[in-house]
């Protein structure tokens, strides 16, 4: 079932498209990566009704639930945005009064606050001088993520980005996703993380240059994908013997770059990586650092 | 009903302002007042009466304010409420706080005034504390936010100005500055400054200025009503009338504007 459909372009400046094309969301949990300035940020902003329509030009249709967010303001009931951007809380209001505020604006009960709160552990700011404009950017952030967690009723929930969060919060949202995406609602997440893809597990949408570039239904489509693609691979590493690397399977180019501490660049399969530092491990080499881009290969055309 | 109720009460709790800081808040006015009155006295040669009812009614709706309430902006397009009905709510909770305390300040002035010689002992009859205070609260904001309107709608039917921060870029931009600052300097110009009795009496105007200045500015009748209230303790029904009819109309026209009109964090 389809709780989000967008046909719709965006811009913030004549001949300037910030994102164009169909989108849908329905039950479950969608991740839109892409590059920076792909239009992530822009159709989670469409989606949740929340752009400057003086400022940004939409056309097109949006639809969240059948309503469109920008006419029928009652759906918003039903959507919750948790915005990259805190700028929300850069005011002197009181974090407690200032979330209360927010559960009463969206229709929600405002005692449910306290307990939201103290499961992101802010309840050390519910001090009426604490102030929301003087907290840092990680709080603040974790303030978005109240939000969501307090619109019980909503059944699109739409998280743009979690940086900003430490680890544990970050277990902690995905977790609190995960079951409402159970529970039937449409989780749309934006990020910039493999590790979040494979956490959440579900659609895969890439955007770039304002576009959808592909549609990606599962994490292990995903992965065979990806899995299909030749990665630039950087090994960093010490003693052992190189040259081994060229007959590992999978691996198309091996470059050398020589010194006690030398750098070995190689073009493999995603499965051959492994294979490679084993390799290198077993001429007795010493492995400091190895890196690839695990998600660049998406946003190729 | 009761969600509206409910946003009143949460709003009115952000808006509560503590007892101390309206108690310096007002202190501070005084002395304010005393000063912006005796340079007017000074430069222009003013009345006491004059000086002090044209220096509390310019700082007379910020005291009203002494802690103003505005919803978070991004708070607003996420509400499930129109933003015009918010709006409205917005200037509500803003009323009822200045209702509160603009009497107070506006006693707090005169009884100083009163108690200095300057103003006559009949202005702190409850009724005139009201008209001195309550009206510069209600016209706040209605013939600016008009003129925002009308600049907006007129940009729009001329098709000029689009993205108008930063420096203008296209022919398009270009004109929308240029009238832009047209519209600021010689339209608010005429308003706020030609037909603000500040520096004469309104009775030296033409019947038709006068009636001009009357309805085009919120604070000419205010101060033309200040200055007979602390020059002889009296103002005649008529103009109190007149005074409460205008005020009535500009917060209309505010409320009419609701969605069109950036709050005062905007």
């Amino acid at each position: 079932m389809r709780l989000v459909e967008v046909d719709a372009r965006v811009e913030y400046a004549p001949g300037r498209t910030a994102f164009e094309g169909r989108f849908e969301a329905g039950e479950g949990v969608t991740v839109l990566i892409g590059p920076n300035g792909a239009g992530k940020t822009t159709l989670v902003h469409l989606v949740a009704g929340v752009l400057p329509l003086p400022i940004a030009r939409v056309e097109g249709k949006v639809s969240v639930l059948g309503a469109n967010p920008y006419r029928d303001h009652w759906v918003k009931k039903y959507i919750a945005l948790a915005r990259q951007n805190p700028d929300t809380f850069n005011v002197f209001y009181p974090v407690r009064k200032l979330l209360r505020l927010y559960a009463v604006l969206k229709g929600e009960d405002p005692d449910a606050v306290d307990e939201v709160m103290e499961k992101l552990g802010l309840s050390s700011f519910a001090d009426p001088h604490v102030k929301a404009v003087n907290l840092s950017f990680g709080t603040k952030r974790k303030l978005e993520v109240a939000k969501l967690m307090l619109s019980r009723s909503a059944r699109v929930l739409l998280l743009d980005e979690l940086i900003g969060l430490d680890p544990p919060t970050v277990r902690l949202v995905l977790e609190f996703l995960r079951a409402r995406a159970e529970e039937g609602a449409c989780v749309v997440v934006v990020t910039h993380e493999p590790r979040h893809l494979q956490l959440l597990s579900g659609r895969v949408v890439v955007l770039r240059g304002g576009r959808v570039l592909r549609v990606v239904e599962s994490w292990r489509e995903l992965r065979e994908y990806l899995d299909r693609n030749l990665y630039e691979v950087t090994i960093v590493a010490e003693g052992g013997d190189p040259t081994a690397l060229e007959r590992v399977e999978g691996v198309e180019r091996v470059a050398v770059e020589a010194g006690p501490r030398y750098v070995v660049k190689a073009r493999c399969r995603v499965a051959a990586i492994n294979s490679l530092v084993e390799a290198l491990m077993k001429t007795g080499a010493v492995i400091h650092r190895v890196e690839y881009d695990e998600i660049s290969p998406l946003f190729e055309p | 009903m009761r969600r509206y109720l409910a946003l009143v009460r949460e709003a009115l709790s952000l808006a509560t302002a503590a007892p101390v800081s309206v108690a310096a808040h007002i202190a501070g006015s005084v002395v304010e007042v005393a000063v912006v009155a005796a340079a007017l006295r000074a430069m222009l040669g003013l009345g006491y009466a004059s000086s002090v009812a044209i220096a509390m009614i310019v700082s007379s709706p910020a005291a009203a304010y002494v802690r103003v309430f505005g919803f978070p902006q991004n708070l607003i397009p996420e509400a499930s409420l129109p933003p015009s009905a918010l709006r409205r709510l917005e200037t509500l909770v803003q009323l009822l706080v200045g209702a509160v305390l603009s009497p107070l300040y506006v006693l707090a002035l005169t009884t100083a005034a009163a108690a200095l010689g300057v103003a006559h002992w009949g202005a702190l009859n409850p009724l005139y504390i009201i008209a001195l205070s309550i009206p510069p609260m209600l016209n706040r904001s209605g013939v600016s936010g008009l003129l925002e309107y009308l600049r907006a709608v007129a940009m729009r039917r001329l098709h000029i100005g689009y993205q108008m921060w930063g420096p203008p870029a296209t022919a398009r931009e270009i004109a929308g500055a240029f009238f832009e600052i047209l519209w600021s300097r010689v339209v608010y110009s005429i308003v706020f400054t030609v037909l603000t009795p500040v520096y004469y009496s309104m009775s030296a105007l033409s019947p038709w200025l006068q009636a001009l200045a009357a309805i085009l500015n919120p604070y000419a009748l205010c101060i033309e009503t200040a200055r007979s209230i602390l020059a002889s303790g009296y103002a005649p029904p008529a103009t109190l009338l007149a005074l409460a009819a205008l005020s009535a109309f500009w917060l209309g026209v505010r409320m009419a504007l609701a969605e069109y009109v950036w709050g005062v964090y905007g």
